[in-house]
């Protein structure tokens, strides 16, 4: 079901009134409620792989619980591990893995080759897995107790506005809502509308229209010249900005009006002035996760300069696979990793620190970092390593392309671009403030929102991108 | 948390949205926006060709022709209109670009019932026009006719749900796009405000088409694939801008590959679908010869290119069935000229066609001639 169909806004309807009510005598009940409509929700999408989430439920439930009982702890934060870990494994990348193995042989000259399972892929898996995960090594870690109700954490993991693309929320903060009486207001209702419809416009608006700039470009590159290849490579970095900050407006809007808050998860990525930074501002739970259990476990900073750049270079490297099972989102984890390392390594000069904060050279690292990180969605957007040589050769062709119209026009757009995201960036950010919005101002906003559905809606529910990891 | 669903904050916007589309129905139904459309739009063919037949007398024509731009610019309107006028016959082209079955069926209705001495219609298409098309483009096209819209005796194929189907009869959605190119592209539009109705040129239309497609292999998907790439790699025009164009597009080496890996060039259509598109044809022709009137259906050919890239499979089951289907009915006249290069062996293929879809000056004569000749 997806959050940009009209099943989705009656299911949520339903699910705001039943919830309203049982709220009102029990809370548990609302809480059984919720789960039911969480399993419902993803059963629309796959009934039959229901089960793989409650197998990662029910596994963590019960070892998170023998873990804190337990003399000889440990073996149980293994298991806990292979499960979730196994099923990752299996489901994501065993095919990557034999296809892998496969190439290896028949490049080492034998005609063997290892047959490929036929699976579907899990909608979400990457996602509920990681949060199933954190559970377990905070329990390791003492800094959460388990949870003693079955229910409380089969709604942490399958809560349906963040079950199949985040944000990923921490065990401590959702429990800790659980456990308070949940805040609701009129302020919140206004702002998790007001998110509601945000999102969508930057899903159907925005994002579903990019994409007819992207996808004739990404689907036949060679059929592509240097210009259209360029503006392609700049949209989708916008494309996929407003495919998944758009998905978490909707999933924090909808948390919200059932009471819960979830925390932020983009912060304007494309005004960042390093890598770092974009870092700190993009996907930032998934950030914070990979910094917190893997990071961290590896040793982070704290064995010398060699083993850190080791362990930035690993994390995003694990980081590119955890989208997914292909060469080229590791190629992609891989150059941040390559970027932050380069990037460490310079700070350490004093000489590269002086006159840092003027405006031409915060213009000049911000024009760097842009197109950094656009070069490496090239890796992330193709379908394969081939195909994103053959954008990159295009790209090496711009000069034969030539015009300075389309100079013109590219510039005119970014320029524009980045001027509405400034904007927005400082005076706007209608995530913070909407709900103190006053009513003309409110109803101004959520008026344009619906008049752009309306009018520059693309007609197709198109599936949200990161749905795929 | 339920305050907010009932205040005023929440349904104003809907409110607010609601009036602006009243009030831009009214204004657009009255003709606002009617003298700022673009002549070329799908809206622009219709609104401008409403207006030149009725400057020119709705009581004058006794023959028109409907069908899309294969029949609107591949025939000789100028010298057809002149010859025909010889004859004592006044001819209107009533004929517009990506006219398919819905607005082909709102034309001549609407001329049926408006133009008083009205005898025949020519009516052309070729076998991939019968089928398929999109019902907003085509409520553009036939707006000034669309009180001709018919769904009590067509089934027309309507993909969409209710509340969408209803959404793209507004004048606001029909008039949308045309709006939205004013102001991307308002230096344009107010450069050729004054040239944008002419109602003569209308009616005696006679697009050039210069060009064929001689000099280009595109006997089969590989040729036009290896074709494709050579186009590819000069990376210029090298004669026919629009036919190069097509041609890469059509025949891009990794999509058209994986079609011949599949066997499967074109899509198929459902058995449905092709009972329902002969159903509609049978019942225009049988209610167009009921009334009294004649018409000329003339099947025009196709080029291989479009054969093998984008015809549906079944698209001449649809024309054989719907040819017998019409064969018998009184003063419905046949002349089916799908194998015209058979017919004029002296051309090549190429020579009669000005790109993958729409034939040349050549084509245009030979098929002027066979038009006239059918009035002998």
């Amino acid at each position: 079901m997806l959050f940009n169909s009209f099943s989705f806004m009656i299911f949520l309807c339903i699910v705001l009134v039943v919830s309203a009510i049982l709220r009102k005598y029990n809370k548990g009940a609302e809480l059984w409620f919720l789960v039911l409509a969480s399993a419902y929700f993803y059963g629309q999408w796959n009934w039959t792989y229901l089960i793989l989430i409650y197998i990662t439920i029910v596994s963590d439930y019960i070892l998170g619980l023998k873990y804190y009982k337990s003399e000889n702890p440990l073996k149980f934060l293994y298991i806990s591990l292979t499960v979730n870990l196994g099923i990752l494994a299996v489901y994501k990348y065993l095919n990557f893995i034999l296809n892998s193995a496969n190439t290896l042989i028949q490049t080492a000259g034998f005609s063997y080759t290892i047959p490929g399972v036929e699976l579907l892929l899990p909608v979400g898996i990457s996602f509920y897995t990681f949060q199933s995960m954190s559970y377990i090594i905070d329990i390791h870690r003492g800094s959460l107790k388990p949870r003693e109700k079955f229910v409380d954490y089969a709604l942490f993991v399958s809560f349906f506005p963040q079950l199949v693309a985040g944000p990923i929320v921490r065990a401590s903060e959702f429990f800790k809502q659980l456990d308070e009486k949940r805040h609701f207001s009129f302020d919140m209702a206004q702002t998790g509308v007001f998110l509601i419809t945000m999102g969508l416009v930057k899903k159907v608006v925005f994002a579903d229209n990019l994409a007819l700039i992207v996808d004739p470009v990404f689907n036949a590159p060679e059929a592509a010249n240097g210009w259209s290849t360029l503006i392609a490579v700049y949209a989708f970095a916008f494309q996929i900005y407003f495919d998944f900050s758009g998905y978490t407006d909707i999933a924090i809007g909808v948390a919200m009006l059932l009471g819960f808050q979830f925390p932020k998860n983009f912060n304007h990525p494309y005004v960042a002035l390093s890598i770092q930074d974009f870092w700190r501002r993009w996907h930032m739970t998934l950030s914070r996760w990979l910094r917190d259990y893997l990071y961290i476990s590896l040793g982070g900073n704290r064995n010398g300069a060699w083993k850190t750049q080791r362990n930035l270079f690993l994390t995003m490297f694990l980081g590119g696979l955890w989208h997914g099972a292909s060469w080229n989102f590791a190629i992609w984890g891989v150059l941040h990793g390559v970027y932050l390392a380069i990037e460490r390594k310079i700070s350490q000069y004093q000489w590269m620190s002086w006159n840092l904060d003027i405006k031409p050279v915060k213009f000049l690292k911000w024009l760097l970092v842009f197109n950094l990180v656009c070069f490496a969605w090239i890796f992330f957007r193709a379908e394969d390593f081939d195909q994103s040589i053959q954008i990159i050769t295009n790209l090496t062709n711009l000069a034969n392309d030539f015009k300075l119209k389309n100079l013109y026009n590219t510039s005119a757009y970014l320029v524009i671009a980045f001027m509405v995201l400034h904007k927005v960036s400082n005076y706007y950010d209608f995530a913070t403030r909407s709900g103190k919005m006053k009513s003309l101002e409110f109803i101004f906003w959520q008026t344009i929102f619906i008049l752009m559905l309306i009018l520059f809606g693309a007609k197709e529910a198109e599936s949200f991108m990161y749905f795929q990891f | 948390m339920f305050k907010f669903f009932i205040n005023v904050k929440f349904w104003a916007p809907f409110v607010v949205v609601a009036l602006f589309f009243l009030i831009m129905e009214l204004l657009l139904r009255n003709g606002i926006w009617d003298k700022n459309i673009k002549p070329l739009s799908y809206l622009g063919h219709g609104v401008y060709r409403a207006k030149a037949i009725k400057a020119y007398g709705l009581d004058k024509p006794n023959w028109i022709s409907v069908g899309n731009s294969i029949i609107d610019w591949g025939l000789d309107h100028k010298t057809l209109r002149t010859a025909l006028k010889e004859k004592d016959i006044d001819y209107i082209r009533m004929s517009m670009g990506s006219s398919k079955f819905p607005a082909i069926q709102m034309v001549s209705d609407w001329s049926i019932e408006n133009m008083d001495n009205l005898q025949g219609i020519i009516i052309g298409s070729s076998a991939t026009s019968l089928g398929k098309y999109n019902m907003l483009t085509q409520y553009k096209i036939a707006w000034p006719f669309i009180s001709s819209y018919d769904n009590q005796n067509y089934d027309y194929d309507v993909t969409n749900s209710p509340i969408e189907h209803l959404y793209q009869k507004l004048a606001f959605s029909v008039y949308f796009d045309d709006i939205k190119d004013y102001f991307i592209n308002y230096k344009k539009h107010l450069k050729n405000y004054n040239r944008y109705t002419k109602p003569n040129k209308i009616l005696n239309f006679n697009k050039k088409m210069n060009r064929n497609l001689c000099g280009y292999e595109l006997a089969n998907l590989t040729e036009c694939i290896e074709t494709a790439n050579y186009l590819r790699k000069a990376n210029k025009t090298i004669k026919n801008r629009l036919a190069e164009k097509e041609i890469k597009r059509r025949c891009p080496a990794k999509i058209s590959k994986k079609k011949m890996a599949a066997n499967r060039l074109s899509s198929p259509i459902s058995d449905e679908l092709i009972e329902l598109y002969i159903q509609n044809w049978t019942k225009l022709f049988t209610s167009i010869a009921e009334k009294g009137l004649s018409v000329k259906f003339f099947v025009l050919p196709e080029h291989p290119l479009l054969k093998y890239t984008t015809k549906p499979i079944g698209m001449d089951q649809v024309m054989n069935q719907l040819l017998a289907n019409i064969s018998t009915l009184k003063n419905v006249e046949i002349y089916d000229l799908r194998e015209l290069y058979e017919q004029h062996p002296s051309y090549e293929i190429c020579e009669l066609f000005n790109d993958g879809i729409h034939l040349s000056q050549t084509g245009k004569q030979i098929f002027t001639q066979e038009v006239l000749t059918s009035f002998e």
